[in-house]
């Protein structure tokens, strides 16, 4: 059986669902974007990478196991998972830090699996940002500058252009040590994009910014990166953040890539309960049903009910908090939006109802399961009762195999 | 007698802690502080008093040195010990000095580059034996010079580098690379790879990372581990009075040793040619005490 | 696994995932050849020459080879009143500087385990004993110990606890323990300086807790700072020990009177021209030290050191 898991890796993260902020953000980017825009000179322009079952192993561990992957001139790809699950590890071979055991790298159609970093032209953003401490913000742009042919003026003109383009050009002067985690991650961009890399690798490059900052920034990186149209591949753990910059994601787990797909398609059609229960916060209730329709209305109820409404091969069914819905006592919806395919109505335990800002999740039992609903209002009476009327969407239940796989 | 009072008022000291200073009553405190300043009094006398009477001596006349009742306050002052030392044709103090300045000069050079690029291989780099040079440093950081003079001095003789500065400068270079590789370690180890990785990112090979990023970065742990291996080769004096011969390849200690053996009553003149020989490693560990303490503490010196 | 071990399980055609990893390797064994030839001829080659000079007669004349004499300079050494004497005043050496230096060095650390004016100029001045050359300081504690000259045996003369008119130096009764003093004073900044570094680590709140437990300074000192200092104690110690057991400048340019193991392996190779005899003893030497090393590790345990 598989329970709802109540912290989600990223609990701080302010906006609770992955659909719902990227409208937020879209208005959000709207003011700084613009700005962004009017520096831009030309498009960069990118590569594409392509991974051809590529392998690392150390030792008896398989860290990359056999991962294959496009990716196209100027789209912004996300590696997602959990860590340890290898994204880091993949990214890294694609920068050449890391050795390759077996399938290759291809950038812009050469293979450049056993070359030198040096010789890829890839930048990355790291994690930590590794920005020279003993250079100026200056020296730290013109540093990559120095390998690329360019005229000396050339070369101050890309600096001014860069700085002017991340808003960083008061900055110049300064030493790293003299900024903030903010204004050195937008350095560390710029002394990425400055000599006009073909792919641009980002390692989970917001994660040492604070929660707000970090939303504000990434999507920031989405325009900028539409903007220079650079090949990106960005390693994240953070579902949240991928669902808002990726042009596609690609969800790894335990070193293999588990689906790639757009974030909406990942997010409403994931492949496994691993996927299902990996996006979206809180995650998809995935509950066991392994007899539950051959034994007939035994446990009646809510189970049961999910259980019906998918094929009879499904071992496992899943439904995601915000398509179980609140009913009253005359059986009417709570929220306005009702779903097309309701079910018929079930009473639940009801044992928390957590307020999280602007909803409310609610935990409740069905059967020896536990279910998390999302509302985003509940009616007075319901936070003394101990139970709790409730319908789900007849079209949004997931059914799985006995391995996880989904069965469609 | 001075040394019995310090330990006894130090471990009285001790044994009440500063930390209890703060509850204690204010009279208590007083006479605690009183305590305090007493006993951290007797210690800086205690450290400092040969380099006193180093001073003392060097600028005392002969009678004053020699008389009935030594007096620890200088009668008379005088720099003839000094002027003696330099100009007389007895002694090559001043050839000692040269000596000295540029055998240690070199051997800190030649230990901080070789230093610098081995530490990196073994830090940084992976191939096979890393792990066994890494831990072959520590062993032989150990090792004493004792234990290897009397071969080593058979093999300089058939080198034919007998009384040669070269033969000096390669043993001196090879005693202090295992505390300047150790040290130089220790400040890689700190520093994060990913600053290597972002310049051979930035279009930079490897060796170009070490001279361009990494040297520049470790400049302060650079300057102090010269300074050590400047400092042990200073102050050497085992393989120097057994590998030097001839008076013009004299070092200061070999040099000030023979003043000792061959003339008596040169007090004046030695304390002068000790001073000397004293200033430049005061003046160099005053003005860089925060390395030199790095220093000491991570390699742990031997003197 | 070590890259070491993948090469025994791999074999060396599959040994480097790429071109890349071996050109790495090859900078890396290209960077630390210097050091390497360079410890290897200066160090390692002369330890192992060491050996079997031991078991030779080395003549005068360095163009003859030395002549294959077994064990004999082993016999003679180990039958020989003057070893065995050198040895025990190695002991004595070894042990009284090393503890007394440490005692010393901890008493003046924890004075300055606290905040005052002027607190890293003090500190500097109190290791200079131990960073200027030995040659001078040797010089002045010779002067200052000097009979007739000398400013501690009148103060000594005017206390009335001295009044022989032989240095304390020339005394072989004396010798000693002036060596040791004079020790104990140029090392025991060493062990001031790793006790300071480390009672800093120590935080606060342990003797806040202590305190509010009623716990006595005495109590705080037995059950706070001393465990803590335990591993500080044990590396200091060890250290100390082998420096003070191999010291030869610091006994030699004070007095002659004392003679040590290092002093005897340099009289008798380079004075009395013995070098054979010389090789055998500091042979014997670096057993002894290896031997008190893997004692002292397993006594107090590997991770403390």
């Amino acid at each position: 059986m598989t329970m709802h898991e109540t912290d989600s890796p990223d609990a701080d993260a302010p906006e609770p669902t992955a659909d719902s902020d990227r409208t937020a953000e879209a208005s959000a980017a709207d003011s700084e974007g613009t700005a962004l825009a009017r520096e831009m000179t030309a498009e960069q322009g990118g590569e594409t990478v392509e991974l051809a079952a590529l392998t690392k192993r150390y030792d008896s561990t398989v860290a990359v196991d056999s991962v294959s992957l496009d990716v196209a001139e100027g789209e912004f790809l996300v590696l997602l998972g959990p860590s340890g699950c290898g994204k880091t590890t993949t990214l890294r071979m694609v920068a050449g830090l890391e050795s390759v055991t077996d399938g290759s790298v291809i950038i812009g159609g050469t293979d450049v699996s056993r070359t030198t970093p040096q010789n890829r032209d890839v930048a990355m953003v790291f994690q930590n940002y590794a920005l020279y401490p003993h250079k100026t913000v200056r020296g730290n742009i013109r540093f990559p500058l120095r390998k690329t042919d360019l005229s000396d003026a050339e070369r101050t003109r890309r600096i001014e252009s860069t700085v002017e383009l991340l808003d960083i050009d008061d900055l110049l002067d300064k030493e790293p040590a003299a900024l903030s985690g903010g204004q050195r991650q937008r350095v560390a961009i710029a002394r990425a994009i400055a000599r006009e890399p073909s792919v641009l690798l980002m390692d989970e490059p917001l994660s040492n910014l604070d929660a707000k900052l970090r939303v504000r920034t990434r999507s920031e990186l989405r325009d900028l990166q539409q903007r220079l149209g650079i090949t990106t591949v960005y390693v994240t753990h953070d579902q949240e953040e991928a669902m808002s910059v990726a042009d596609r994601i690609a969800i790894m787990n335990d070193g293999r890539i588990e689906q790639v797909g757009a974030p909406e398609e990942v997010y409403r059609d994931p492949n496994s309960t691993f996927i299902a229960d990996f996006l979206g916060d809180p995650s998809m209730n995935i509950v066991s049903v392994a007899g539950e329709n051959t034994a007939g209305a035994t446990a009646d109820g809510l189970v049961a009910g999910l259980a019906a409404a998918s094929p009879d091969r499904a071992a496992q069914v899943g439904i995601r908090p915000e398509d179980l819905y609140l009913v009253d006592e005359t059986g009417g919806f709570v929220e306005d939006a009702a779903p097309e395919a309701a079910s018929s109505v079930y009473e639940c335990p009801l044992t928390v109802l957590e307020p999280i800002g602007r909803a409310y999740e609610l935990t409740l039992e069905a059967g020896a399961a536990q279910m998390v609903a999302r509302a985003r209002t509940v009616p007075d009476e319901l936070r003394d009762s101990d139970s709790v009327r409730i319908a789900f969407d007849r079209d949004a239940v997931y059914a799985f195999d006995r391995n996880g796989g989904r069965l469609r | 007698m001075s040394w019995l009072t310090i330990i006894a008022g130090a471990a009285r000291e001790s044994a009440s802690g500063v930390r209890l200073l703060r509850q204690q009553v204010r009279r208590d405190g007083r006479l605690r502080r009183l305590g305090f300043y007493v006993s951290l009094g007797l210690t800086l006398l205690v450290s400092l008093f040969p380099f006193y009477v180093m001073f003392i001596t060097s600028i005392s006349p002969d009678d004053a040195i020699y008389a009935n009742d030594p007096s620890l306050l200088p009668e008379a002052v005088t720099l003839k010990q000094y002027t003696v030392l330099f100009s007389s044709e007895t002694f090559a103090f001043t050839s000692y000095f040269l000596n000295s300045a540029v055998v240690a000069f070199i051997t800190a050079m030649f230990s901080l580059v070789i230093g610098v690029i081995g530490a990196y291989s073994f830090t940084r780099l992976e191939y096979p034996g890393n792990t066994i040079i890494r831990r072959g440093v520590v062993v032989v950081y150990m090792l004493s010079a004792i234990t290897v003079v009397v071969p080593l001095f058979k093999l300089i003789s058939v080198l034919g580098l007998v009384d040669t500065r070269l033969g000096l400068l390669i043993t001196y270079t090879v005693s202090t690379l295992p505390l300047t590789l150790y040290m130089l370690w220790n400040y890689f180890e700190s520093i994060p790879v990913a600053i290597e990785e972002a310049a051979m990112l930035d279009g930079y090979s490897r060796v170009e990372t070490i001279f361009r990023v990494i040297v520049p970065l470790s400049l302060p742990v650079l300057v102090a581990t010269f300074l050590f291996a400047f400092k042990i080769a200073w102050n050497e004096y085992l393989f120097a009075s057994v590998f030097l011969k001839s008076q013009s390849k004299l070092t200061l200690p070999i040099g000030i040793e023979q003043m000792n053996a061959n003339f008596s009553n040169v007090w004046g003149q030695i304390m002068a040619a000790s001073f000397l020989t004293t200033l430049p490693i005061i003046v160099m560990f005053l003005y860089l005490e925060k390395y030199m303490v790095e220093g000491l503490t991570a390699g742990a010196v031997e003197g | 696994m070590s890259l070491g071990e993948r090469l025994i399980a791999t074999g060396p055609n599959s040994y480097f995932e790429s071109p890349v990893e071996r050109r790495e390797a090859l900078l890396g064994i290209l960077l630390i050849l210097p050091a390497v030839v360079l410890i290897g001829a200066v160090i390692l080659y002369p330890l192992a020459y060491n050996v079997y000079l031991s078991f030779t007669d080395v003549p005068l004349n360095p163009n003859q080879s030395p002549q294959w004499v077994g064990l004999s300079n082993y016999v003679d050494l180990l039958t020989s009143g003057q070893f065995w004497s050198a040895f025990s005043t190695t002991v004595l050496f070894t042990v009284g500087s090393t503890v007394l230096s440490t005692v010393i060095g901890l008493a003046v650390a924890l004075l300055f385990d606290r905040q005052f004016r002027g607190r890293r100029l003090v500190r500097g001045l109190v290791l200079l004993p131990h960073v200027t050359p030995i040659i001078a300081v040797a010089f002045v504690w010779q002067f200052m110990l000097s009979p007739l000259w000398g400013s501690i045996p009148s103060l000594l003369a005017d206390l009335g606890l001295y009044s022989s008119r032989v240095g304390l130096l020339q005394r072989s009764g004396t010798a000693l323990p002036m060596v040791i003093v004079f020790s104990a004073w140029r090392n025991f900044p060493f062990a001031f300086l790793l006790f300071v570094a480390r009672l800093q680590a120590i935080p606060e709140s342990m003797y806040e807790a202590a305190r509010i437990d009623g716990a006595s300074a005495i109590a705080q000192f037995k059950d706070i700072t001393l465990p803590e200092l335990r591993g500080t104690i044990a590396i200091i110690v060890l250290l100390r020990g082998i420096w003070e057991f191999n010291a030869f400048a610091q006994i030699w340019l004070l007095t002659r009177q004392v003679t040590t193991l290092p002093i005897l392996a340099y009289r008798t190779a380079f004075a009395n021209f013995e070098q054979g005899l010389g090789a055998a003893i500091a042979l014997l030497l670096f057993v002894i030290q290896i031997l008190l090393v893997i004692g002292f590790i397993t006594l107090f345990g590997e991770d403390s050191v």
